[in-house]
């Protein structure tokens, strides 16, 4: 269980990653939808290094996508979340939810 | 849109194997996105960091193993064998180089005043070096951009010994020959340029068109940016290709401009193409090509030397001599084969080919003060390295304790050491992006002061080789700054120094110190005595009398293209009404015309033949002539010195008189009086001309010229209705309000002549400036080079002697307190200072007689080794320094000794 909990920016990735989808997910689109939801400044090279230990873990897959001519005819790197990925997306974010649990009013803002 | 070379090479090179593609094609991706949204230089800047950043990434991933996570490192000194996990020595080196940047980054942060002196410092001089390599590198290192610039030549005839001028564009019979015959060259394609109104719709102006010959394009290696290219099917009459500015300005950038008809020197042409922003041949200025081939076959009347110039592509492994030989055997030739009459035969008998490169003609008299100028600023870094140094040395000799207690404790001395150059070389990078960043705020500014004759100055910008240039630049300046420091510091001393108090500097260290300072004040000088000399070529070039006014003189050009005015006489009825209207305007106080603008087109050549001359068969030295009107030589403030100005029937109805120059005057006519003598405008000429007044000399093309030219003036309606020419003459309108007029003249023109722009337009100061530009950016870069190296040199000394005072504060004390008095004491620490500055002073001046040598051809009436610049800038640079020295010599004086004493 606690190996499969991930870190903030490493949840921020992988939800991305699924939001777009596997045929739409890769670095740069990473790292804008990140941008556009949260409003928060994210280095491509950040979501670099955390695809790269996402992979190394098991919790994503990537594959070559096909050469296109906006990237100077190089290919994009995509991104398929795991079903390993999905579950520890589900053990952070009940852990999340566990632990903030009753804690709305204490929390404030939105709830 | 590819992000620059050196990104992609660098996230290859760092790259695990089959992992660089995804992240190349990312920066490619991410650049193109800002290009379009920012413009390249932010879009390079972003693109440099974003490289650097993920290359960072693809790095650790490299030597981790993917998806490993860097632990946080301890502190630095611990001994790196104790944790080494798995892993090679590369891999060790990484962490440990990571680690100490970390730690010297936390360390600065600690000491803010020291890091942002240093950081300015530096900052300043790495931004002028920066500003001026990217100068440098796109005006000189790759000026043209075309596929085959090391092999493209220009090439001129000369006929030494003839009247034509020194150099000259080779007649259409050269191309003809030279194409055919040449072998040496791979092609070879004929230009000329001119001025020409064109119009589209509601716009029009004079623009300059280049008449180029379509093999042109294919040794240029160019391709138009929209449609096509001229083929040999096109009729050369009806098509035209545009520049992307004119595209820009005239078309608003719309594709569709390609296809539509322009009126281009009265002939209605088709544009074909729209040539790239990079395309400038043979100069910016120009914006409409035309195509002009020779047909094969076609009848040429050879020697027709209309200013025509030919462009050569030479075979790879050839050089200029060869090809020079070669068209010299080529054009004696020509009589042989074009014919032609014996004044012809006799040019191409003294013939002789002078190729030069296309690159050489293109940046030629701008590479040196350019060159110049990088030299300054390389001075001004190493002042500012001798400063950053000195920073360095003080704080190293102040942790000296901490590291002998480190070293004592086990730390190996290479990891002292490494420390510190991480610390200096966060401080140079951070100096270099600042130096960056002030870069990028001064080159628009630069930009705009710098002289039109520098090519392709709209293209200077930061570009992905600056930014790498700058980047090692900050790198070999940490290590000009920390590595001595670093490594003196790093030293072990006894245990008996770690008892010591540590107070007083060693004497070793100090005249180290000591050294800097006399290096620095020594530059400065240079800089200081550069500065100086060509300041005061400036004052005796703005002071140089050229014969004519150039204050309150506005002047313009405008062509009637109206039926009826098509000849000399309607043109003379048309000017002569629109002077009238112009001079009616408030604020004028006369209006006059000519055919050619001093400083701006100068005059033409011609040789004049006395009656003298014309019986012995000499040929004399040529004149320079032009054509005046209206109240010429009392507009332009050109004073007659005996006879009388042409008058209303000289331009009227046409005289055959003509007035001369003294300088004519002397030449034809030694010791005579000129008045009534006559002149012949060719060997054969029946057409005499009479001197009816001589006037004052002038200077046509700059204010530089050793001697005045020899002017010979002709009335604008002259002995023939052919005089006029050109139906477009320059006027010169005499006015105090010469900057403020041009809205009147173009109001008044809306009403008379609506179908003509008003063009050419200058005010005779504007043109005298423009003459000196060269001298006065060179001048006015230099004069704040020198001013930087002045403060920086004088806040090194400050500080050297600041610091000297503090660690001799107990030998003041006690010296004190045994009964010297503070006068003394002041003056030993200013005298100090004034040894190394004297020092500095004669080092300097040495210097500065070999290095000011390099200014030569830049300075006017003034000699590189001028005494009195010599003197003042070395009084100045000791009267600086005294005041630097004075400072700390107060505060050495108002030591309390028994406070002092106490503290130690």
């Amino acid at each position: 269980m606690s190996r499969d909990t991930l870190a903030e920016f490493e949840l921020l990735v992988i939800l991305a990653a699924l939001r777009l989808g596997a045929e739409e997910a890769y670095t740069v689109s990473i790292a804008d939808v990140i941008e556009e939801r949260t409003a928060r400044r994210v280095r491509r090279a950040n979501v670099h290094t955390t695809l790269g230990r996402l992979e190394a873990k098991g919790l994503v897959s990537t594959r070559l996508g096909d050469a296109r001519p906006e990237r100077g005819g190089k290919r994009r790197r995509l991104v398929e979340v795991t079903p390993g990925g999905l579950e520890a997306i589900r053990s952070t974010t009940g852990a999340i939810d566990a632990m903030s649990d009753g804690l709305e009013e204490a929390i404030g803002g939105a709830a | 849109m590819s992000a620059p070379r050196w990104a992609t090479g660098l996230l290859r090179l760092v790259a695990l194997p089959g992992r660089s593609e995804d992240a190349i094609g990312d920066l490619n991706e991410l650049h193109a996105r800002r290009v379009e949204r920012r413009g390249r230089l932010v879009a390079g800047i972003f693109v440099a960091f974003s490289a650097l950043d993920l290359a960072g990434a693809l790095l650790r991933q490299r030597l981790r193993g993917r998806g490993a996570v860097a632990p946080r490192g301890p502190h630095p000194d611990v001994h790196p064998g104790l944790h080494r996990g798995a892993g090679g020595g590369l891999r060790r080196v990484v962490d440990e180089t990571v680690r100490d940047f970390g730690h010297a980054a936390r360390t600065l942060r600690r000491a803010p005043g020291f890091a942002t002196i240093t950081i300015v410092t530096l900052a300043l001089a790495i931004g002028a070096v920066t500003t001026i390599f990217s100068v440098v590198d796109t005006v000189l290192l790759d000026p043209l951009g075309y596929a085959n610039s090391d092999r493209l030549v220009v090439i001129y005839a000369s006929a030494p010994g003839s009247d034509l001028p020194a150099r000259f564009g080779p007649a259409p019979e050269f191309y003809v020959q030279y194409r055919e015959e040449a072998d040496l060259l791979e092609d070879v394609a004929i230009w000329r340029d001119s001025q020409t109104t064109a119009r589209w719709q509601d716009q029009i102006d004079r623009l300059f068109v280049s008449r180029v010959s379509p093999s042109l394009y294919g040794m240029l290696g160019a391709t138009p940016a929209l449609g096509r290219l001229p083929t040999q099917e096109d009729d050369p009459e009806s098509v035209v290709l545009i520049s992307h500015s004119l595209w820009e300005n005239w078309f608003g950038s719309d594709p569709s401009a390609v296809g539509r008809s322009m009126e281009v020197s009265g002939e209605m042409r088709t544009i074909i193409g729209v040539m790239g922003p990079e395309f400038r041949f043979p100069y910016e200025r120009i914006s409409v090509w035309i195509h002009n081939e020779i047909p094969e076959g076609a009848e040429l009347r050879p020697g027709n030397f209309a200013g025509e110039y030919l462009l050569g592509l030479m075979r790879p492994g050839t050089d200029i001599a060869q090809v020079e030989t070669q068209l010299d055997l080529l054009a004696s030739r020509l009589p042989d084969r074009f014919g032609g009459p014996a004044q012809y035969r006799e040019i191409i008998e003294r013939h002789q080919a002078v190729v030069h490169t296309l690159e050489e003609e293109t940046v030629g008299e701008v590479a040196r003060p350019l060159w110049l100028l990088l030299g300054t600023v390389a001075i001004v870094l190493l002042i500012a390295c001798a400063n950053v140094a000195n920073l360095f040395s003080v704080r190293a000799e102040s942790r000296r304790r901490g590291f002998d207690v480190r070293r004592a404790l086990g730390a190996r001395r290479s990891r002292l050491i490494r420390g510190q150059m991480a610390e200096a070389i966060v401080l140079a990078l951070a100096g270099g992006a600042l130096g960056v960043l002030l870069s990028w705020a001064a080159l628009p500014v630069l930009v705009r002061l710098a002289p039109e004759s520098i090519p392709n100055l709209d293209l200077v910008g930061i570009d992905g080789l600056t930014l790498a240039f700058t980047a090692g630049l900050s790198v070999l300046a940490a290590i000009a700054f920390g590595l001595v420091p670093s490594v003196r510091a790093s030293k072990q001393r006894l245990l008996s120094a770690l008892r010591q108090t540590g107070a007083v500097g060693e004497y070793g260290h100090r005249w180290g110190r000591d050294a800097l300072v006399l290096v620095q004040t020594a530059a400065a000088l240079v800089l200081l005595v550069g500065s100086g000399l060509l300041m005061r070529s400036f004052w005796t070039l703005t002071h140089v009398d050229p014969g004519y006014e150039t204050e309150d003189i506005f002047s313009f050009q405008v062509a009637p293209q109206r039926d009826g005015v098509n000849d000399g006489p309607s043109f003379a009825r048309f000017h002569e009404d629109f002077m009238e209207r112009v001079a009616a305007l408030p604020g004028v106080e006369s209006v006059g015309l000519t055919i050619m603008l001093p400083l701006d087109e100068g005059a033409g050549t011609n040789t004049f033949y006395t009656e003298a001359q014309r019986l012995s068969g000499d040929r004399p030295p040529p004149l320079r002539m032009t054509m005046v009107g209206g109240d010429y030589f009392g507009t332009m403030g050109i004073a007659l010195r005996s006879g009388r100005l042409f008058d209303g029937s000289d331009h009227a109805v046409g005289s055959n008189n003509i007035i001369v120059g003294e300088a004519t005057a002397a030449r034809m006519w030694p010791g005579e009086d000129p008045l009534g003598k006559r002149l012949a405008i060719s060997e054969t000429s029946t057409d005499w001309l009479t001197v009816v007044g001589v006037v004052e000399d002038i200077m046509l093309d700059d204010f530089r010229q050793d001697a005045p030219d020899p002017m010979v003036y002709l009335p604008m309606v002259g002995p023939t209705a052919r005089s006029w020419g050109v139906g477009s003459p320059a006027y010169v309108v005499k006015t105090p309000r010469a900057g403020a007029i041009a809205p009147d003249i173009r109001a008044l023109m809306r009403e008379h002549v609506p179908e003509s722009p008003m063009y050419r337009v200058f005010t005779m100061e504007a043109l005298a400036q423009r003459s000196m530009a060269q001298l006065s950016f060179t001048m006015l870069l230099l004069a704040i080079a020198s001013g930087l190296a002045l403060i920086l040199g004088t806040v090194g000394l400050y500080g050297v002697l600041s610091y000297v005072v503090s660690t001799r504060n107990r030998e003041i004390a006690v010296r004190m307190a045994l009964g010297a008095e503070n006068r003394r004491v002041r003056r030993m620490v200013v005298l100090q200072g004034a040894r190394i500055t004297a020092a500095g002073v004669a080092a300097g001046l040495l210097a500065a007689v070999f290095l000011t040598r390099v200014l030569d051809s830049l300075l006017f009436g003034v000699e590189s080794l001028d005494v009195a610049t010599f003197t003042a800038m070395s009084t100045l640079m000791l009267t600086v320094a005294f005041l630097a020295s004075y400072l700390p010599a107060r505060r050495a004086s108002s030591v309390d000794p028994m406070e002092s004493l106490r503290a130690e």
